[in-house]
This record gives structure tokens, C-alpha cells and sequence, in this order.
């Protein structure tokens, strides 16, 4: 699944979204679907980034710095992250 | 995940208690005694509590609340807040073209909740008044026909349930894309009589399953909210002051509308954001837990997630908070 999503691709978050910070990670919520997304602290950083101006390396290197994990871990949990994103259609790619 | 959230994702705030159906088994035990209604600058003070705490669902009930003369006002202030989605349970007996009208550019973020429960001169009889249904029919169609987004409840009682399919089909033909089947609870109006037994939910259950593939078909989203029967022991969970709360229509804040008795502060009082922070608040249900529970509760697999299943079901059968729901099969 994840192995179509290319490196260079850069996520957005889609419109009118609602995100609220708690102690475990942010909540979304997608008026669309009116389906509320839960993420842990890891799932919140991706979202920050998830602004249309950072593609998926960097988002993955900025990962690897903050939580201290293997590169190869990163970027393949950041791609798992966005797929799951994009199936919930909180992002599309710019 | 904390005991409770930052803020409600819902909060669900009855307007009114005032109604124009009298129906058998209303969780109001009496809509003819109009309690005391916020007023509304109050209400859009609250209505701005809730955008600040980024609250992201607003259902607001009744009672009726088109009964409300301001509800209009009420409807456009909630609507062009921040809040993420206003719902609006109605009868939809007193809607008309005009107010559909004037709600018109509301509908990206408005929608509509109303209740059928059998189809025809039955309904009626449950209703409590004789051609509601033709009216409540009547206001889903012009809804549909505005284009707002309209979802059908169907309550199950003892002598409905064998209808479950007729119904789920009728409401398809209306053109509503999303249909709750919930059960009966006896509190407030509705009596014990109307309860379903252990047989007849499986009975649900199963016609539910064998024909759920067709029914969702053309785009219907049709649930079962039916806990404890065939798959979904692991399903239930109750949000009640964890991340969801219900307003009464003194400005009363409630865990749960179905336990009215157990209030929290009132709105009138207090902000609701410090009420809602406030960790004495809601400690009935935010301390529960699955060793408060009278029974093997603390021993299930699934009681950290159920901590004993409903608890206005409880304390409906029981008179007791700490009792498990009696629905369940494993207590």
C-alpha cells in the first residue's frame, strides 16, 4: 500500500478540519465524514507538518531528530501514517 | 488517554422540554411542565463557550425545540460558530418551506436528526398523536428536497422489532442516507413492557445481519446500536462527562440526558468550560471503573473499555448506578 507514496510528495491537510491538542496527541475532526481521528504525540508532529510546504523526506528526517528512531523506521511509519490519512480524507497531496 | 478530555467532542443540550407529541417511551417523564429555558443571550454565551473549547458536535433537542420561538436564532448563532457540526433532533411536524428556506445556506454544517419508529397509524399510536407520522414523512421529504442532510432514528420496542426491515426500507425510500436503529430504555415514560427480552434482541440481531448486505446498497448508512448481542461485546463504551455531556434546558449540566438527577453545576452559575475542567465534576462517571462495578465486571476482558455498560440501563432495572447493564450476556 505505502510503497506508491513517493518521498518527494507533499501532504496538506484538507479543508475545515478541527484539531484539538490533548495530553496523548491531537484529535481531528473531519466535518465530512464527521469522524473524529485520535493520534499519539508521534501522529501530532506528522500532522503539524502536514502543511503543504514539506514533503515527505523531510517530514520523515524532522521525525527522525525529535523521537530519536532509525531513519528506515521513520520514513516508513510516516508513510503508513499518511496512508491512513489519506483513507480518512484528513490530507491530500499537493 | 486522560480520564477525561480537554473538551467534550459533543455536547448534546436540550432547548426545551416543551412538546407537541406525547410519545410512550420519552426519556422526559413530562413534557407538559416546562422547566425554566435559558434565555438566549445566555445560550449564545454558551454557544461561545463551545467554539473557545473546540467542541466539535452540538446536537441540540428537545422536548421540540421548533417549539421555541427563537429557535431559529438559536439554529443560525450555533451554525455560524465554530463548532464543527450542529444537529438538530426534531419531529419535524411543525417544519415548514419557510423555515427550510431560511435555513438554506446553513446546510453545509446543519443537519437534521428525527425519529420513526413504525410506519402508518403506528407510529401514531407511539407518537401520541394521530397524523404525525404523515407530518413527520411530510418534513424528511421537503428536508431531503432542500437538500440538508436528515438522519432517521428507529427506536425498538417489544412490539416493533419484527418490523425492523420494513422500516429500514421505508426510510430508504424517503432518499435519507443514514439510519440509527437504537432500543428502548425504560426510563422517564417508557414503561418495562416496551422493553425488548434477551430473545428478541438476538432476534433483531440476526434479521439485522442477514439483511444488512441489500439495506446498504444505494449508499444507506444503517446501524445497530444493539451492545452486548452477537460481535459487539467490545463495542460499548460510554463517553458520559469523559467526552461527552449533555446541557438540561435550565442551563443544568448533565453526564448523561437519560440521568437527569445526576447534575454537575449549571451553566447559569458557572462557565461551562470551568465545570467541564472542574475534576469534581462528572465524578460519577469519570471515576467509574470496572473494580466500582458490583459483579465480575473487574474480571472481563472487555471491562476496562465497558466498566459495566450503560449506566442509565442500570439504574433503570436496578435503581442502582454500581449495577452492571443487565443487557449483558457475560455478567
Amino acid at each position: 500500500m505505502t510503497e506508491n507514496i513517493k518521498d518527494d510528495q507533499i501532504p496538506k491537510l484538507s479543508d475545515d478540519l478541527l484539531i484539538r491538542k490533548e495530553d496523548f496527541g491531537f484529535l481531528v475532526f473531519n466535518p465530512k465524514t464527521e469522524t473524529v481521528f485520535q493520534t499519539n504525540s508521534v501522529g501530532a508532529e506528522i500532522i503539524h507538518l502536514c502543511d503543504g510546504k514539506v514533503n515527505i523526506a523531510d517530514i520523515s528526517m524532522i521525525i527522525t531528530e525529535i523521537f530519536e528512531v532509525e531513519k528506515e523506521t521513520a520514513i516508513n511509519d510516516v508513510k503508513a501514517f499518511l496512508f491512513e490519512l489519506i483513507r480518512l480524507d484528513l490530507i491530500e497531496y499537493v | 488517554m486522560s480520564e477525561y478530555l480537554s473538551a467534550p467532542i459533543k455536547v448534546s443540550y436540550d432547548v426545551t422540554h416543551r412538546c407537541n407529541l406525547q410519545c410512550q417511551h420519552c426519556r422526559i417523564l413530562n413534557s407538559t411542565i416546562a422547566p425554566e429555558e435559558l434565555s438566549i443571550v445566555k445560550v449564545k454565551q454558551f454557544v461561545d463557550e463551545l467554539s473557545a473549547m473546540k467542541v466539535f458536535v452540538l446536537g441540540i433537542s428537545g422536548g421540540e425545540p421548533f417549539i421555541r420561538s427563537d429557535f431559529i436564532d438559536i439554529i443560525k448563532y450555533a451554525t455560524k460558530s465554530d463548532v464543527g457540526r450542529i444537529f438538530v433532533s426534531t419531529n419535524f411536524t411543525l417544519i415548514n418551506d419557510d423555515i427550510l428556506n431560511e435555513l438554506s445556506n446553513l446546510k453545509d454544517k446543519l443537519a437534521f436528526k428525527v425519529s420513526i419508529d413504525s410506519i402508518g397509524v403506528y407510529h401514531d399510536s407511539i407518537r401520541g398523536m394521530p397524523g404525525a407520522f404523515d407530518r413527520t414523512v411530510e418534513g424528511i421529504k421537503l428536508a431531503v428536497s432542500h437538500g440538508f442532510r436528515v438522519q432517521v432514528t428507529t427506536t425498538l420496542m417489544q412490539f416493533n422489532y419484527k418490523d425492523i426491515i420494513e422500516i429500514i426500507e421505508f426510510v430508504k425510500s424517503l432518499g435519507v442516507k443514514k439510519h440509527r436503529i437504537i432500543e428502548i430504555i425504560p426510563l422517564g415514560k417508557a414503561s418495562f413492557d416496551l422493553v425488548l427480552s434477551d430473545e428478541s434482541r438476538r432476534s433483531v440481531w440476526l434479521m439485522f445481519e442477514q439483511n444488512k448486505k441489500r439495506l446498504v446498497q444505494d449508499g444507506l448508512d444503517v446501524t445497530l446500536d444493539m451492545p452486548f448481542v452477537g460481535r459487539s461485546f467490545s463495542e460499548f463504551t460510554c463517553q458520559a462527562g469523559r467526552s461527552e455531556c449533555g446541557i438540561l434546558p435550565d442551563g443544568s449540566v448533565v453526564g448523561c440526558r437519560l440521568l437527569p438527577n445526576i447534575t454537575t453545576g449549571n451553566i447559569k452559575d458557572r462557565a461551562f468550560r470551568e465545570i467541564w475542567d472542574d475534576a469534581k465534576s462528572f465524578t460519577f462517571f469519570r471515576e467509574l471503573t470496572p473494580d466500582s462495578i458490583k459483579g465480575n465486571c473487574s474480571d472481563c476482558e472487555y471491562g476496562r473499555s465497558c466498566r459495566g455498560g450503560c449506566r442509565a440501563y442500570a439504574i433503570a432495572v436496578y435503581n442502582d448506578f454500581y449495577m452492571p447493564d443487565p443487557r449483558c450476556l457475560l455478567v
